[in-house]
């Protein structure tokens, strides 16, 4: 219980750095001088600090938010309790847990989207299921694969490859933040929040691109073979690595728009998935 | 005035139709028609290739004892505006509408019926520029009218509010304020419709204040836009110096086409960074405004100012540039080049700016005119249509450019017409500065300008910009009538913005498209209705009528 409290107050603090960090680098990026790396903890801190302003939902709509933001710690922790042993010798019921709690986080962040009488946030909301629903099953896929730790190098190739892609995506980042896409939803699914509650869907928001970062740290460390104190290390140092490739990703790219980004999801991952399923199926 | 036999025939056609020739300039031919066949002289006109640039009303009750329309069309094959009078009797104020044959009078002609009162027959009619609680009966562009009176606000019925889909009263996709309802069936727009004017300022009425004479009215005209001042000033000067009848020095008009290409370099710039910022691409965003500082310290180290330059006087130009300056400006043009031409790669590889902008804002050329559209965004649909080219003004007849045109009349089209023209620009630049001869930058003129009427007109970064200028041998303009790019390009929105057969739109496509157009309003306002085009009703979406259209898609 106490290193779960620990490891969640680590990614609390770290999370909101990273981003910090993804700022800076954006900026550096667009040859800005960009805020200081602690920003985003700025933001967080001061958000706390104002009224609460409870849109329409009053109670249950906070509820829904604190939840969200709780089950992503949950999430968090799972993972970081996962890399303590590596991927390929993870139990079932904790895998099988780390999904049900990422499918929580997102079903929490639709309803929190749709329940607003706002036509941006339910737009913004349904698009955010539309690309979860394109993007998740194979998550959940590749993560039971490379969980079981059957399989050759080359099938856990290409399931890292669908892990990757997948967990970039409920990172919420260009090209796929159009469930906020500012000039066509004024923020879409945020767009109701101020103060504390948005205070704590941008804590949610930063935590989620935790989770997502440390997943392909978690895949891609799996490949070294370590276990125990060493395999958590690995995932460690190797998280802020993915949280930096992503940034240079996202940075380099433009927003797409919800028919082009499911169609390309569902080419891309369907692909790559079926290709898993032969190769495990054949035992290749 | 180019292909002089080909105008007389048209001329002829037109007077058979029962237009009366009322004055003949180099470039410009006025005529008269009555109010009952305005409409077959217009439709003449239009079908012989003339295209409306706009209309104006004027109360002339103190110089004829009427109102008056003026249609002010363009044959620029044959180098003439021609200008079509049509006098209305005050007590009895209607005009036959020309709208059934040219659409693109539409909002000019319901502008000139809000504001000075001439009603049209035979179209559809709305209060347009005025706002909602302004009195009836109240006419701001009659001369009786005070520039400063504040008729009392009258109450009307409210609205209904269109709660639900509220998008304003600011919207981050619209810089500046107007109101739009998408007419939608899931996230594909089928149909839509336009209401804007929410802050009109009143500027000509301004102008034909007391206070202004026609010096200070060019102050006026610069400020009508924060990007593209320059130009609204420069048109006021062509058309006041059109009426005085005098020539401006040659390097006066070398310096004009310097500051106007610089204006067009810097707005060009700005609306890629815009358009990338639409769709998410905030790199080459930042990248581009950052470049463009280049030429906004080039500006401001050529005129003094960043925005507002204050370079155009009547007579010439306030501001000489001197050989250090010429280099450094040559020496940004340098850089620019470069960068843009970056620029340019970047947008016709970058497979995110394709997938956005590519088959998205449809303007199709028959479309681009018979709407009358302007500027890039006709040139971006095979209009070659540019007013330098089509009527040298400054010194753009000594200066090779091409016109740069695309046909692929989508949102692509028009990026690539913005940056082609912002090389041509650079290169306008460099030969105006090779070219420019010495002497003076500005003649004295009266400060009493003479009877009469002029055009000007200058091809902005949006498309052309028009000044119709009525002076009645004082030192204040009677009438001055402005017609900006926007005005013209904003009625081709409804057709880029509609889908029809395999031509869809959806709402992510809306900003990039409202974009394209470049739009130049003034800002607020609010919301975005969603209607359902089946039934043909319009009603407050609730969460369980959205929820429900959506799990059906």
């Amino acid at each position: 219980v106490l290193y779960s409290i620990a490891v969640a107050i680590l990614s609390l603090a770290l999370a909101p750095v990273y981003d910090g960090l993804e700022r800076k680098i954006r900026a550096a990026i667009h040859t800005r001088i960009g805020p200081p790396i602690l920003q985003t903890w700025y933001d967080i801190l001061k958000l706390f600090t104002k009224e609460i302003v409870v849109p329409v939902g009053g109670i249950w709509y906070t509820l829904v938010t604190a939840l969200e933001l709780l089950t992503l710690i949950a999430s968090s922790t799972i993972l970081l309790h996962i890399s303590s042993y590596g991927l390929g010798k993870t139990a079932l019921l904790e895998a099988v847990t780390f999904i049900v709690l990422t499918s929580i986080v997102t079903t929490l962040a639709i309803v929190r989207a749709v329940s607003q009488n706002n036509v941006f946030s339910i737009v913004g909301g349904f698009r955010e299921f539309s690309l979860m629903l394109s993007a998740e099953p194979f998550l959940a896929l590749s993560f039971l694969l490379l969980a079981s730790g059957a399989g050759s190098l080359a099938s856990k190739s290409i399931a890292t490859a669908v892990l990757a892609i997948s967990s970039y995506v409920i990172s919420g980042r260009v090209p796929y933040d159009i469930a906020e896409a500012e000039p066509e939803l004024a923020s879409g699914v945020n767009i109701e929040l101020a103060g504390p509650l948005l205070g704590l869907a941008t804590t949610s928001s930063v935590l989620k691109k935790l989770v997502s970062a440390t997943l392909t740290a978690l895949a891609l460390t799996s490949f070294v073979g370590l276990s125990g104190f060493s395999s958590l290390m690995a995932v460690v140092i190797a998280t802020p690595i993915t949280w930096v490739t992503h940034t240079i990703v996202s940075t380099i790219l433009g927003r797409s728009r919800v028919d082009l980004a499911i169609r390309f999801l569902y080419v891309s991952l369907f692909s790559l998935s079926l290709t898993l399923v032969l190769s495990f199926g054949l035992g290749l | 005035m180019k292909n002089e036999s080909v105008l007389s025939n048209t001329v002829k056609v037109l007077e058979g139709l029962g237009a009366v020739v009322e004055e003949v300039k180099d470039s410009e031919v006025y005529l008269r028609a009555t109010r009952e066949s305005v409409r077959a002289v217009a439709k003449a006109l239009y079908s012989s290739g003339a295209y409306l640039r706009t209309c104006a009303g004027v109360d002339e009750r103190e110089l004829s004892g009427m109102l008056a329309v003026y249609y002010i069309f363009g044959l620029d094959e044959q180098g003439v505006d021609v200008v079509l009078r049509v006098l209305v009797p005050e007590g009895d104020p209607w005009s036959a509408s020309i709208v059934p044959d040219v659409p693109a009078a539409d909002w000019c002609e319901l502008e000139v019926r809000d504001l000075l009162g001439i009603d049209f027959r035979g179209r559809l009619t709305k209060r347009l520029v005025l706002p909602e609680d302004w009195p009836d009966g109240v006419y701001p562009l009659r001369k009786e009218f005070k520039y400063d009176e504040k008729p009392s606000r009258v109450l009307r019925e409210e609205l209904p509010e269109e709660a639900g889909v509220p998008v304003g009263p600011y919207h981050p996709a619209l810089h500046e304020p107007e109101y739009f309802e998408l007419y939608v069936e899931g996230e594909k727009v089928v149909d839509i419709a336009y209401r804007g004017f929410h802050v009109h300022r009143g500027i000509e009425k301004l102008a034909e204040s007391q206070r202004f004479t026609y010096k200070q009215v060019l102050y006026i005209a610069e400020r009508i836009c924060g990007i593209c001042g320059i130009v609204h000033a420069f048109c006021l000067t062509q058309a006041t110096e059109d009426i005085i009848g005098k020539e401006i020095p040659k390097r006066a008009d070398y310096i004009r086409t310097i500051g106007l290409e610089l204006n067009r370099i810097h707005s060009h710039l700005l609306w890629l960074g815009v358009a990338a910022h639409e769709i998410g691409f905030d790199t080459l965003f930042m990248y581009v405004w950052r470049d463009r500082e280049m030429v906004m310290d080039v500006i401001e180290d050529f005129t003094g100012n960043r925005v507002t330059y204050a370079l155009m006087t009547i007579g010439g130009v306030r501001r000489d540039i001197p050989q250090e300056k010429a280099e450094r400006i040559l020496k940004v043009m340098d850089l620019l080049d470069e960068k843009v031409r970056k620029y340019k790669k970047m947008c016709l590889d970058e497979r995110t700016i394709r997938m956005r902008c590519d088959g998205v804002g449809i303007l199709r050329k028959e479309d681009a005119i018979a709407l009358c559209a302007v500027g890039p965004t006709a040139r971006a649909s095979g209009v070659p249509f540019d007013v330098r080219a089509d009527d040298p003004h400054a010194a753009y007849d000594e200066i090779p450019f091409r016109v740069v045109t695309y046909d692929t009349c989508d949102v692509t089209a028009r990026l690539l017409v913005r940056i082609d023209e912002t090389l041509e620009s650079i290169s306008i630049v460099r030969e105006a500065i090779k070219r420019m001869p010495s002497g003076p930058v500005r003649i004295r003129v009266p400060r009493v300008v003479p009877t009469g009427e002029g055009v000007g007109r200058t091809e902005a970064p949006r498309g052309e910009v028009i000044h119709y200028v009525r002076a009645n041998g004082t030192e204040r303009p009677f009438r001055w009538k402005v017609r900006a790019p926007t005005l013209a390009n904003l009625l081709s929105i409804p057709v880029m913005l509609t889908s029809r057969g395999d031509y869809v739109v959806n709402i992510a496509d809306v900003p990039i498209t409202f974009a394209s157009i470049d739009p130049c309003l003034s800002c607020t306002d609010r919301a975005i209705r969603f209607i359902d085009v089946s039934s043909g009703k319009s009603w407050v979406w609730t969460f369980s009528q959205i929820k429900r259209m959506y799990w059906r898609d």
